[in-house]
């Protein structure tokens, strides 16, 4: 990973990480409109560029789907928890996926959060605040 | 059976319209305006049974439900480029609602990948099938249907 340039300013740099170019788009919308502080955005469509781009840039959260051609975010976790750098980045699920089997091994890989589509902003920001341990905007 | 899994059907398309693409819906009307050309998004499933949902809408509302979720005007170019995407993330959430509420969460449900086509001559006879569910918004319709194919054996 990179210096982390974003560290002083006070911004975070958020990795989102789905198939679908329209839910990377809510997804980051979601978290402007909650009030946090975005700074760079990096898109990956599954995760094998998803660690891509984590090994290349520095990354304060991941927002990442479950179900993905390619690599999907079960694999992508279990490769983040495998490396003793990566498993420290905040991880948070966003997906259709409901199963309890699988989210439950989620949170054995040490996920931060959990949110199932369809969502409001203002869940997915407030889940990500606490996920980071940030004071909520009110 | 088939009648309530209908209801089931309009009710998870409505909540995941509503909360998706901030879409009011309304009640089918025969005052409802069918486009031309129709786009059709599937999502394959395969748990307790296996099968496929869709929906079926025209461009009109397509480019409408992706300038709501990308926080654009309908008139802006993204919307319109990403009007398809747009339905098959709607297909796909649409779906994962289903599956929770038609199996639960204790097994695992897998979903596939949204699968695009055109159509157009399909309409009138998809409108007609017992089973599809029709929501308008605004005098626009979106067509829902689900195709439970066979039981998978355990």
């Amino acid at each position: 990973m990179s210096e982390r340039a974003s560290e002083a300013r006070g911004m975070l740099n958020v990795l989102v990480v789905d198939d679908s170019v329209v839910m990377r788009r809510m997804v980051t919308r979601s978290l402007s409109m909650g009030g946090l502080p975005v700074g760079e955005v990096y898109e990956a469509g599954d995760g094998l560029e998803a660690l891509g781009v984590v090994d290349s840039r520095w990354v304060d959260l991941v927002l990442c789907d479950i179900n993905m051609p390619g690599m999907d975010g079960i694999e992508f976790m279990r490769r983040m928890a495998a490396n003793e750098v990566t498993r420290r980045v905040p991880v948070v699920m966003v997906s259709t996926e409901r199963s309890e089997p699988r989210i439950q091994e989620l949170k054995e890989l040490g996920i931060g959060g959990y949110l199932h589509k369809p969502f409001r902003p203002e869940d997915l920001a407030g889940l990500v605040r606490g996920v980071l341990g940030l004071e909520s905007e009110s | 059976m088939i009648e309530a899994t209908t209801a089931l059907l309009h009710d998870v398309a409505r909540e995941v319209l509503e909360d998706t693409a901030f879409l009011m819906t309304e009640p089918a009307s025969d005052e409802v305006t069918w486009p031309g050309r129709l786009t059709r998004a599937s999502v394959a499933f395969r748990g307790p049974m296996s099968g496929k949902l869709s929906l079926v809408a025209g461009e009109e509302l397509l480019v409408a439900v992706a300038a709501d979720m990308l926080g654009v005007t309908p008139d802006d170019d993204d919307a319109r480029s990403h009007a398809e995407a747009a339905l098959a993330e709607l297909a796909n959430i649409v779906a994962g609602s289903l599956m929770a509420k038609l199996f639960g969460t204790t097994m695992i449900v897998q979903l596939g990948v949204p699968e695009l086509s055109s159509e157009t001559a399909e309409l009138a006879a998809a409108a007609a099938r017992k089973g599809v569910v029709r929501i308008d918004m605004e005098q626009r319709p979106l067509l829902v249907e689900l195709n439970v194919q066979r039981e998978v054996p355990s």
